[in-house]
């Protein structure tokens, strides 16, 4: 039967390590800048503290900040600080690194809604982060007990700090 | 039925072509494209030379390591000489290929268009295709928190489940179904007879996904021929038009997305209900492939699609009516769970799948009750791009 | 406008370094693209023939350019060519001067459909379009068009 009959030619794993082919390594490296909002948030987080831009038409609270509004079209230029502590919308515990490297112990992730003093927002709009979650155990997780907990960010000491997003260390989960 | 768009040249598919899906594939990229567009060809009855536009669809120059290579591997589709563009929108370029081809032809600008999709993950060997969605995140504050893409996936679909109630066995029950359906698809990677119990089983990769709650890594292409009305009839006596399209996009941020319900497929939905004029989805669509990489997806996109009231897609499947002999056959072909997940591929091996069924060529996959009206649907990533084409006998 | 003032008292712009993800592509060649590398680690060139119209082609691939139907054939060719075009190059990836230059060609031969981009071997002042050139294989190959070393004038 003809190649195209089949639609293709399968290569096990092995055959393809040892097939004739070309091997080349790109060679490209990134340096992003982090604009001029973001550069602000990075300086808030170096000194310990989670800021964010404020819209004035539709009272929403970016963090991380955005310079414009994406609902109104509306530049942002007041920022106004969030509190370090919220709920946890969603968890998660992976049992794999970026590199896809098994862990020995799972590592907890999820998104996080922070606090606003005297302000509300929605399950889907709101100021937040993605951050690790530690103090919880793997069973919080698949109990769905995590969900809705209270968290409060654990900082790095101030000498530590550079001025990134892992400044923050993780976010504990508040024992009551 | 009342439809709010008037379209200058009624635009039909009149043939539909897959390769192989496999882990890896020895052909290069211009080869899988023109094995792909071969075989549509050949089901429709045209040459290489009777086309006049090649419009294509392929994820990132990062995975098959070809700059530009949309214009690379058009030659396969006999691209050179011809007006050819490339579209990408993560995981729903499947769909929005045929998209893309059909404002093409219904503005008369194509006539004969080859639509074709193409990925070659493994040539991203080292360290691993997944490596290539690393960059997906945020580069400012998401990528130094060392996340893998799983992550994304399971976020949504732990609140999904938090949500609306739903198990990890109501959603494993989808695994199960796709992949058997798949075991009657030629082109078919991960086709396996399993059960809840080996999903559960199956490792955990970022809790609450494990390992058969995923669909693979693969090669893949696939083409469609589609043509105006004019041609069509010339051809053949059987095309498959295509009622209504729709795109939408949400939001990039996590903080502002509802991630137990698809609104973003909503919108598209409704875009292309509209154009079809279609008002009550769950009687008037007989068949349906929505996008399933992950097994909860296919039962977001019931819900997002307005197939399955909300929170209600896992019932369904429990009762069966999700199966081929049911009520609202979904995911026949066996989905991405069960062909595979060449990312750009994927969705138009859907589109081809519904060509098929509604044109009663889909052998032992054929579902059971007489279709009319058929969808597909694709999704991508964490841009949540939801594509969405209604095709009509 | 205020905004912009507040932002250029910052002395700071953050930055970010990262690399590409992957490592390394492995590019398989297809069915005739892969007997072709293995005629070339054998020291031959050779050229795909279309099963249909006989055109016969460079580089090699499963389907006919011209007339798109399937090839399964490959047949020998003496490797002598003709330069069609060239560029002389001074100056390698990184932007260093290289202390000797290197002359890529497109190298065509009678009747084949297309041709390869190769090095030649000349001293750049002699060189010239539709100048005939063999090629000279490596001692030691490894099924690559890089076992081809370099094209060189034939005298």
């Amino acid at each position: 039967m003809s190649i195209h009959k089949l639609g293709g030619t399968p290569l096990s794993d092995e055959e393809f390590k040892k097939i004739i082919k070309e091997i080349t390594r790109p060679n490209a490296k990134y340096l992003m800048s982090a604009g001029q909002a973001y550069s602000v948030f990075f300086e808030g987080l170096r000194r310990g503290k989670i800021i964010g831009t404020y819209c004035e038409r539709c009272g929403m609270i970016y963090v991380p900040p955005k310079i414009f509004c994406p609902y109104c079209f509306t530049t942002l230029d007041k920022w106004v600080e969030v509190a370090d502590e919220g709920k946890v919308v969603t968890a998660v515990a992976s049992y794999y690194s970026a590199n896809m490297e098994r862990l020995k112990e799972p590592q907890i992730v999820g998104i996080i809604k922070l606090d606003v003093p005297g302000r509300t927002f929605t399950s889907y709009r709101f100021p937040g982060l993605l951050h690790r979650i530690c103090g919880a155990s793997l069973d919080d997780v698949v109990s769905q007990r995590i969900f809705d907990a209270r968290v409060k960010a654990r900082w790095r000491p101030s000498e530590e700090r550079k001025g990134d997003i892992n400044d923050i260390e993780c976010f504990e989960v508040i024992k009551t | 039925m009342k439809t709010n768009i008037h379209v200058k040249n009624r635009v039909a598919i009149i043939g539909a072509g897959l390769t192989l899906f496999r882990r890896r594939l020895l052909e290069t990229p211009q080869e899988m494209t023109w094995i792909a567009s071969k075989k549509a060809l050949e089901q429709a009855g045209m040459d290489f030379k009777d086309i006049d536009c090649v419009i294509s669809g392929s994820a990132p120059d990062t995975f098959d390591g070809v700059h530009m290579k949309g214009e690379y591997y058009s030659e396969g589709a006999g691209g050179f000489g011809k007006l050819h563009f490339r579209v990408f929108v993560g995981g729903g370029t499947g769909v929005f290929v045929p998209i893309a081809g059909w404002w093409m032809v219904a503005s008369g600008l194509c006539k004969k268009a080859l639509i074709v999709a193409e990925e070659k993950m493994s040539s991203a060997a080292d360290p691993h295709p997944q490596a290539v969605f690393r960059h997906i995140w945020d580069p400012l504050i998401e990528k130094m928190l060392g996340p893998n893409l799983i992550w994304i996936f399971a976020l949504e679909m732990h609140r999904y489940m938090h949500k609306c109630g739903v198990s990890k066995e109501d959603i494993a029950l989808v695994s199960v179904k796709n992949k058997a359906n798949a075991l009657d698809h030629p082109c078919a990677q991960a086709a396996a007879k399993i059960s809840v119990e080996d999903v559960l089983k199956s490792e955990v990769l970022v809790y609450p996904v494990n390992r058969l709650d995923i669909s693979p890594v693969s090669d893949g292409a696939a083409a469609l021929v589609m043509v105006s009305e004019d041609v069509a009839r010339r051809y053949t006596d059987n095309p498959i038009w295509v009622a209504g399209i729709g795109f939408n996009l949400d939001s990039y941020s996590w903080t502002n997305r509802e991630l137990a319900y698809p609104l973003y497929l909503k919108k598209a939905a409704d875009m292309a209900y509209k154009m079809a004029g279609i008002e009550n989805p769950m009687k008037q669509i007989d068949v349906a492939e929505p996008y399933d990489p992950f097994d909860y997806k296919e039962l977001h996109h019931m819900e997002g699609l307005g197939l399955a009231p909300r929170c209600k897609a896992a019932e369904l499947t429990k009762e069966g009516v999700t199966q081929r002999d049911g009520d609202l056959p979904i995911n026949p072909s066996g989905g991405l769970l069960g062909v595979g997940n060449p990312i750009a591929a994927a969705g138009l091996m859907k589109v081809a799948e519904i060509f098929w069924q509604l044109r009663g060529e889909a052998g032992r996959r054929q579902v059971k009750k007489p279709v009319y009206t058929g969808l597909a649907q694709a999704w991508g990533d964490l841009m949540q791009v939801g594509t969405v084409i209604i095709l009509r006998r | 406008m205020s905004y912009m003032r507040r932002i250029s008292s910052l002395d700071k712009i953050y930055h970010f370094k990262t690399e590409m993800e992957i490592n390394a592509y492995h590019y398989t060649a297809g069915p005739i693209g892969t007997r072709w590398l293995e005629a070339l680690k054998n020291g031959e060139l050779k050229v795909a023939k279309c099963n249909k119209c006989g055109t016969r082609f460079l580089p090699p691939k499963l389907y006919c350019p011209k007339c798109f139907s399937e090839v399964s054939e490959l047949e020998s060719i003496s490797g002598e060519g003709y330069i069609d075009t060239y560029s002389v190059i001074y100056y390698n990836d990184s932007g260093e001067r290289m202390s000797e230059p290197v002359i890529i060609a497109l190298i065509r031969f009678e009747g084949i459909y297309g041709g390869i981009i190769h090095r030649v071997k000349t001293d750049p002042k002699k060189i010239r379009i539709g100048m005939r050139v063999k090629p000279v294989f490596r001692r030691d190959k490894k099924g690559s068009i890089d076992d081809i070393e370099y094209f060189q004038p034939i005298e």
